[in-house]
């Protein structure tokens, strides 16, 4: 990791760059700014033609580099924001900055846009004592992380949903309650964990896997990159939301502990991915055989290959 | 636990030492490295020469195709799961075996997951889907782009060794045998489980994009063999233009006689109608398993038509053919052993008769010649209506044929005999606000109601895996109040006859009490029959109604050495030996 500090451009409003400070440890310094994406200060324009030698990075603030690009912008590190934008605006930042992504598919589109883009799949770490929960039908419980934006899914949704798959108890609660500090008992306790996917990269849905609970949302980004239907979760159709698979306890059980299976693989992947997240930030001029983290088999690869032919 | 991993290779010098190095890098420990070389050209041999000592098992084979090569290689394996990683792909990462490991739930047969679709250095993720969804989709013809590219690849696809090496790629299949030999698992009983972990990275360039013609063909030809509606298929692989396949698939059955291609009526879609004979036509049920219900689409215009089924001379289902376009679905009293001949009988026939020329510009004989039209010695039958009753028909029944109706497609449904539902111990209701209960209804049932669903066949039966060993069964049944008698009520459970018993009066609920005894299948399939000695059709309803069921009850059996409920206890009930002994 290079010495200089890094410079972190976050926006007021979604700011999950937590997952950054994660990757990069305690000891990287970090400068933040924050601003709004499209309306920012001057004077942090200016403070950002000013910066030293080391590595800018505009977290869900491409619109603030956008501005920069006329200023002299280079070696940028930009993670984009779920604003959709045509493959043209992406292309204004080549020779300017290089993409971080933490959508799959946004990846693909850079990539198809001859931009050059790093994926990362952050999870988080498994809850160190996870709540027995019993799958038979009759425990069935479930909440809704309700973020109150308007459309589907909503409470009166999810009741409906819960019927029809037989759950009994249900609980709405705030989606701002499920933050990495403290789980409120209501969601931890239960089965099933309806979201609404907006925005984001999904955190409430990882957590609840995470947590070994059942997921159910509606197949759309980010759920769509998330879970895998009947096998980490369940994935509705946003057409016909009562339009459900059967359950019972065994699948119930298998669900619930494929997705904790699956947050537990995703989050070991995710830790051994940070050093590739470090190298391309400081772009230390290491190279990586990939845009994702199979870069590292390929590396290795590359390594006993190269060992294959000196021998 | 443990891994064979394949690769074949044809002249792949370059390409096989990236796939090999990702093979060797893996950190899981049980891989056993099987390659197999069809007779290359190239530096091939060299290559494999690096690796001496560190791939398990080598073989030169002909070079008669790929899935010839990995038959043979299917051959040498000796772990528990195979997968075949080629010349040219690789393992997504280190760990992906042992991810794939640890993400295996219970003991599955298949276990799949997503690969990236690798073009240089671009990657397109594709994900796999859960293959149960996807053959139902494929049966009801639901084919698309995106339900293809979610069939799960090979790169990621774990085989059990020992199904592989029964069943084998059918190598009449020069692309996509790997995609049927999936469908005859499945179809077969194979358990499947979808892991959504990325298993490999699958270069661009493969056979299936360089014989773009061949890949077509034999997808749409594998694809509406295995479904109920192959024009739609065929309509996916081929848009309107004419595929060059029957239009029935075996999935289907087969038509064996008295149904006439050789005229059919054109409907209003475009799509043909073949005349089915007057004095009746000749089914036969599929071989893909026992056929509970036949349905039949297709027009008529014989006001107060019906069909009747029989099989081997007996009857075995009943239907009102409404005139104009129909669908019906005939519940079949038991399931048909495949390659049953059923005989569908029409309750009458009309004689077409040779149509009035049409007047042309001139006065004279439209061009084409006759046509033809129906005259109805049956009342209702309307004349001509042979010929254009059908929104629109363009093409009329050969003027003296004898015609019942037209029929634009039958299919028979056959018994789920996999992947079977789980029926809970307590209470199960079966009622239209518990949809999940529908799934256990194998055959014979109308769809559930408010509060119970009806038997539409003497002999209806349920199909579960049990939770675990049962003690009893208790269920609440109705009795069809439109019978002059007291109806007869036969609890039989995987062949064994268990409880009979009479439910009288007509039209009142009763509780059946039934001990299961060894009949019961703590760990596989149940097929529970509540045979009844009568049904009856009620007055403006189109069914012939048996039972209501209600609930199911499912009482667990004690815990092994747990003292025996002497109140409930009773020897001979649970005796199959007698069937009289119902509460």
């Amino acid at each position: 990791m290079s010495a200089a500090p890094v410079t972190l451009v976050v926006p007021e409003r979604g700011d999950d760059s937590a997952i950054l400070l994660e990757a990069l440890g305690a000891d990287t310094a970090i400068v933040t700014h924050v601003c709004d994406p499209d309306d920012p200060d001057v004077a942090l324009l200016q403070r950002l033609m000013q910066v030293p030698a080391g590595p800018v990075v505009f977290w869900r603030t491409e619109a603030v580099a956008a501005r920069m690009l006329a200023l002299g912008l280079s070696g940028a590190v930009i993670v984009p924001s779920a604003t959709p934008r045509p493959a043209a605006y992406w292309q204004t930042f080549v020779g300017a900055g290089r993409f971080l992504t933490l959508s799959r598919p946004l990846h693909e589109r850079l990539e198809a846009s001859a931009c050059r883009s790093a994926f990362f799949d952050w999870w988080p770490a498994l809850p160190e004592t996870a709540a027995p929960r019993s799958t038979a039908p009759k425990d069935w419980t479930a909440v809704f992380l309700d973020d109150g934006t308007p459309g589907l899914p909503n409470a009166r949704s999810v009741a409906q949903q819960c019927r029809a798959l037989g759950i009994a108890d249900l609980a709405v609660i705030d989606a701002a309650a499920d933050g990495p500090a403290e789980v409120p008992a209501a969601l931890a306790e239960a089965l099933f964990v309806f979201v609404a996917p907006r925005a984001g990269i999904g955190a409430s849905m990882r957590r609840a896997m995470a947590r070994g609970q059942v997921v159910v949302a509606p197949c759309v980004a980010p759920a769509d990159e998330i879970l895998g239907h009947l096998s980490s979760g369940i994935l509705t159709d946003p057409a016909r939301p009562t339009a459900l698979p059967g359950l019972d306890e065994a699948v119930v059980a298998r669900l619930a502990e494929g997705a904790r299976r699956k947050a537990a693989a995703a989050h070991r992947r995710w830790r051994a991915d940070r050093p590739r997240l470090a190298s391309i930030i400081a772009d230390d001029g290491r190279r990586w055989a990939g845009g994702d983290a199979s870069a590292h088999l390929g590396n290795a690869i590359q390594q006993a290959l190269a060992r294959r032919r000196a021998v | 636990m443990s891994f064979s991993i394949i690769t074949v290779a044809l002249n792949a010098a370059d390409a096989l030492p990236a796939t090999l190095e990702s093979v060797l890098q893996q950190d899981f420990g049980a891989v056993e490295t099987i390659v197999v070389d069809g007779t290359s050209w190239d530096a091939t041999s060299t290559v494999l020469a690096d690796y001496r000592g560190e791939i398990d098992k080598f073989a030169t084979t002909f070079d008669a195709g790929i899935f010839y090569a990995m038959n043979e290689a299917a051959r040498l394996a000796t772990n528990e799961y195979v997968l075949f990683m080629n010349a040219g792909d690789r393992f997504y990462a280190a760990d992906t075996l042992s991810t794939i490991w640890d993400r295996r739930i219970g003991d599955p047969d298949i276990m799949y997951g997503d690969h990236l679709y690798a073009d240089g250095p671009r990657t397109t993720l594709a994900r796999a889907a859960d293959y149960g969804l996807s053959r139902a989709a494929l049966l009801k013809g639901e084919v698309s782009q995106a339900w293809l590219a979610a069939i799960p690849a090979h790169q990621a696809t774990f085989t059990r060794t020992a199904l592989l090496q029964e069943y084998g790629y059918d190598t009449a299949f020069e692309i996509c045998a790997d995609h049927a030999f999936l469908l005859k698992a499945y179809d077969r009983g194979a358990r499947m489980q979808y892991i959504d972990e990325i298993v490999s990275l699958y270069a661009a360039g493969g056979m299936s994009i360089r014989r773009h013609e061949r890949c077509r063909l034999e997808f749409c030809a594998l694809y509406r063999a295995h479904s109920l509606r192959p024009d739609r298929v065929d309509h996916h692989f081929y848009g309107k233009g004419p595929p060059p396949f029957p239009m029935t698939s075996p999935l289907m059955g087969a038509a064996v006689s008295g149904i006439f291609a050789d005229d059919p009526l054109i409907d209003g879609a475009g799509e043909p109608l073949s005349w089915c004979a007057g004095e009746g036509f000749r089914l036969m049920s599929p071989a893909g398993g026992r056929a509970h219900t036949l349905v039949l689409e297709g027009h008529t215009e014989i006001e107060d038509q019906a069909l009747t089924l029989a099989a081997d001379g007996v009857d075995i289902g009943k239907a009102a053919v409404p005139p104009g376009h129909f669908r019906v679905a005939i519940a079949l009293a038991s399931p048909l052993v495949p390659g049953s001949v059923v005989d569908c009988w029409p309750r009458t026939g009309v004689v077409v008769e040779p149509a009035a020329p049409e007047a042309g510009p001139d006065g004279g004989a439209a061009p084409g010649g006759v046509s033809a039209g129906v005259s109805g010695s049956v009342p209702g039958a309307v004349p001509g209506a042979a010929r254009d009753g059908a929104a629109g028909g363009a093409r009329a029944a050969k003027a003296g044929r004898y015609i019942s109706m037209a029929l634009k497609r039958f299919h028979f449904e056959l018994l789920a005999e996999t992947d079977l539902p789980a029926l809970p111990f307590g209470e199960t209701h079966f009622k239209a606000s518990h949809p999940g209960s529908a799934a256990l209804l194998a055959h014979g049932w109308a769809a559930p109601e408010g509060t119970h669903v009806w038997s539409i066949v003497a002999r209806p039966e349920l199909a579960f895996r049990a939770a675990g060993p049962a003690e009893r069964i208790i269920l609440s049944v109705r009795s069809n109040p439109f019978l002059a008698e007291a109806q007869t009520l036969t609890v039989t459970l995987n062949g064994h006859a268990l409880a009979r018993t009479t439910l009288d009066p007509p039209g009142t609920g009763r509780k059946v009490e039934v001990d299961v005894g060894p009949a019961w299948s703590a760990e596989g399939a149940n097929w529970l029959a509540l045979a009844v000695s009568a049904t009856a059709q009620p007055p403006g309803d189109p069914r012939n109604l048996g039972l209501a069921l209600e609930k199911i009850e499912v009482v667990a059996a004690a815990p092994v050495g747990a003292a025996p409920d002497l109140a409930t206890s009773d020897p001979a009930t649970s005796d199959p030996a007698a069937p009289e002994a119902a509460r």
